[in-house]
């Protein structure tokens, strides 16, 4: 129970007293503040605050906030980051069910039985149960990131660069098979991304590549303009385009808390959801979107009367929900230990931290305990401010939302571009953002859904950097991808992936699970 | 499938994949033409050019499968394209970028203007996208949300983003 004992350390971390001048400059009034819990609290509520606005998921709203957190120390600002994705992911789910519009991909099964619960005015007790199943969730996937992360930095301290690229290759086939809709137009947006990924100066030449002139692409395409282009900006135009599809639930939301029967028909979605979400979040490949369709499955399955479904059980809002933060957690034990992000939002807390000065990989657990456990006890103390700070707040919300779109959406574009202008103080990136967004509109209106892309992109450059390296040491063979026991089996298992997603029957499947 | 699919009978059969297939495929063919000068492998190094081509070569691959596939399988139509939100956010969204800060497009120099100006007119625009846009209420929140933005970001977090344009600070 080693890690126990670094959770705790972690725990000091977060509760770390620090002399704060109140007054800058007098030097009068220093008192000891909670400093890294108040940054968790903040992050946890602004977080929610613009995970709410309808269509603003977590990596639209982590991009939008990433600035406010530059002048803290890394640690500090890595407590604030995690908080503002629980947040972003809560206020999605709680938009999802209030105005059966998602925020973003996993938080879409809740809007089936959370908004018609919200109608038949159980609106507030459905709320108190994803919180609830989040808090469960939440805490059962902490734990088992701290278990977890020590194995496997020193299992992935033994990779070598060839292991690397199969293993990358992995999740690329784990992205396409996990992705909406058609599988060849998730293979193309792959490639696409990819493609976007080398663009840039060559790191052993002084080449531009793509470029085509622009000094300002020298450093490559930056994240945030194309997350929050492709995603946000695109998502907003097709808002726009169908304002009617917004349903914000009339009258108060009352009655928090759940019923004992509440609770007894949701214990067992949260457990099951908790540990389906957890193993899916860990996958490669935005394995976390997964979670919430496959508890939701489940959930119908087990229910003696399966019709229930889609007209407010509430089961269907416990498993998802649940199955949902769990795989938000688990998604950071790659990212953390590998070095390795498995969706878009991992991405861009990997650029976060590389902004802080802050390399992931199996290294940092060595290298800086402090932050390493200090931000995964934050993560259980972002989650229990969820369960307590937002269930007062949900009027709030709802007057949010009850905001017409028209006003809504040209105050969430400014807050973009600010966010994206904010990241490098570059205005080029505003433009950039500009093209991805109408590229991105102009893809997901023929049926190409951006999140394979995006992995991809981030995939791509660390892909090339590995494959060379790769290549250099095994003097141009091929042969270290096979030879290499731990990169043949990852070979394997995207080969067989890959093919199980093109057989007729398993496409079909596929088809059916992403209907639901 | 729906009725909003494509032609069962006809040479085309998913238009969509017809569309977004070619588009693709002339975009790879434009990458590769800007690649294709690039240094390749040089012994067992990779050049600059190789990993760039083999990407582009990919994309290449599956947007020329997807635009067959055009004719084989059945997929949904085209759907209706609005011209009215596109362009009226991509307005916003490009003037927001030209003058934040100014840019310098080359031929001219758009000057800067700060977050001030240029916010409230990239809301102003950005509301314009939609049909039901009315300009009393629209300014009012624009100057509104702009107030706001100026506070938040540039007041209480300090952000270094212009506020006034030059001339007035």
């Amino acid at each position: 129970m080693d890690f126990l004992t670094q959770l705790a350390g972690g725990f000091a971390v977060v509760f770390k007293l620090v002399p704060i001048d109140i007054l800058p400059g007098a030097g009068t009034l220093i008192i000891p503040l909670p400093v890294n819990i108040l940054l968790c609290l903040i992050g946890t509520l602004i977080g929610t605050l613009i995970g709410v606005l309808p269509g603003v998921g977590p990596i639209a709203t982590i991009a939008m906030l990433l600035p406010i957190t530059y002048k803290l120390d890394p640690t500090g600002a890595l407590i604030m980051l995690a908080g503002i994705y629980y947040g972003a992911q809560y206020g999605g789910s709680t938009t999802a069910i209030l105005v059966n519009m998602p925020g973003e991909a996993t938080s879409v099964v809740t809007t089936l039985d959370g908004h018609q619960m919200a109608k038949q005015g159980r609106g507030g007790r459905a709320l108190a149960i994803a919180a609830i199943g989040s808090f469960i969730a939440g805490s059962f996937a902490t734990l088992l990131i701290a278990a977890l992360a020590k194995p496997l930095s020193a299992w992935a301290l033994q990779f070598w660069q060839a292991d690397y690229v199969s293993l990358m290759i992995m999740g690329l086939v784990f992205a396409v098979a996990l992705a909406r809709g058609s599988v060849l137009k998730a293979l193309v947006m792959i490639s696409l991304g990819l493609v976007l990924a080398s663009v840039g100066t060559d790191v052993d030449s002084v080449d531009t590549r793509l470029t085509f002139g622009f000094v300002e692409l020298a450093d490559g395409i930056e994240f945030a303009a194309l997350a929050m282009g492709a995603v946000g900006f695109a998502e907003i135009l097709r808002n726009v385009e169908n304002p009617e599809k917004r349903d914000v639930v009339q009258g108060k939301v009352t009655g928090l808390f759940p019923t004992a029967e509440d609770l007894r028909q949701s214990a067992g979605p949260i457990a099951r959801g908790t540990i389906v979400g957890s193993v899916l979040g860990i996958l490669p490949g935005n394995g976390a979107v997964l979670g919430p369709f496959a508890s939701y499955t489940i959930e119908k399955r087990l229910a003696k009367d399966p019709s229930r479904f889609g007209h407010g059980a509430i089961e269907g809002v416990a498993g998802p929900e649940s199955a949902n933060n769990a795989g938000a957690q688990t998604s950071f034990i790659p990212m953390l230990t590998l070095g390795i992000p498995p969706n878009a939002v991992m991405a861009i807390m990997i650029g976060a931290m590389t902004i802080h000065g802050i390399v992931p990989g199996p290294q940092i657990i060595e290298k800086q305990p402090q932050l390493f456990w200090g931000m995964i006890a934050s993560m259980w103390v972002g989650n229990l401010m969820l369960l307590i700070i937002n269930l007062p707040l949900i009027g709030l919300w709802v007057r949010l939302l009850k905001v017409p779109y028209r006003l809504l959406f040209p105050a969430i574009l400014l807050f973009c571009c600010i966010g994206v202008y904010s990241v490098a103080n570059q205005p080029f990136d505003v433009l950039l953002t500009g093209v991805f967004g109408l590229a991105g509109y102009l893809l997901l209106k023929h049926g190409f859904e951006p999140a394979p892309m995006l992995i991809a992109f981030v995939l791509g450059k660390l892909l090339e950097e590995n494959l060379r390296q790769a290549m250099t040491m095994s003097r141009g063979t091929w042969n270290v991808f096979y030879e290499r026991p731990l990169s043949l089996s990852f070979l394997i298992i995207a080969a067989v992936l890959l093919i199980l997603t093109f057989l007729p029957a398993i496409r079909k499947k596929r088809e059916e699970a992403f209907a639901e | 499938m729906s009725n909003s699919d494509g032609n069962a009978n006809g040479l085309v059969k998913s238009p969509q994949n017809l569309v977004g297939g070619l588009a693709l495929l002339i975009f790879a063919g434009i990458c590769y033409w800007a690649v294709a000068d690039l240094r390749g492998m040089k012994g067992s190094n990779f050049g600059p050019g190789t990993v760039p081509r083999l990407y582009v070569a990919i994309l290449a691959i599956f947007s020329l499968l997807l635009t067959l596939s055009a004719f084989t399988t059945r997929g949904p139509k085209l759907e209706r394209m609005p011209w009215r939100a596109p362009f009226f956010i991509m307005a916003a969204v490009t003037f927001f970028g030209l003058t934040i800060r100014g840019f310098d497009l080359g031929i001219v120099k758009v000057p800067g203007l700060g977050l001030a100006i240029s916010g409230f007119v990239t809301v102003m625009l950005a509301g314009a996208a939609m049909e039901d846009f009315r300009l009393g209420e629209g300014l009012l929140f624009a100057l509104a949300i702009t107030t706001f933005c100026v506070l938040l970001f540039s007041v209480a977090l300090g952000q270094p983003i212009p506020v006034y344009p030059p001339f007035l600070r």
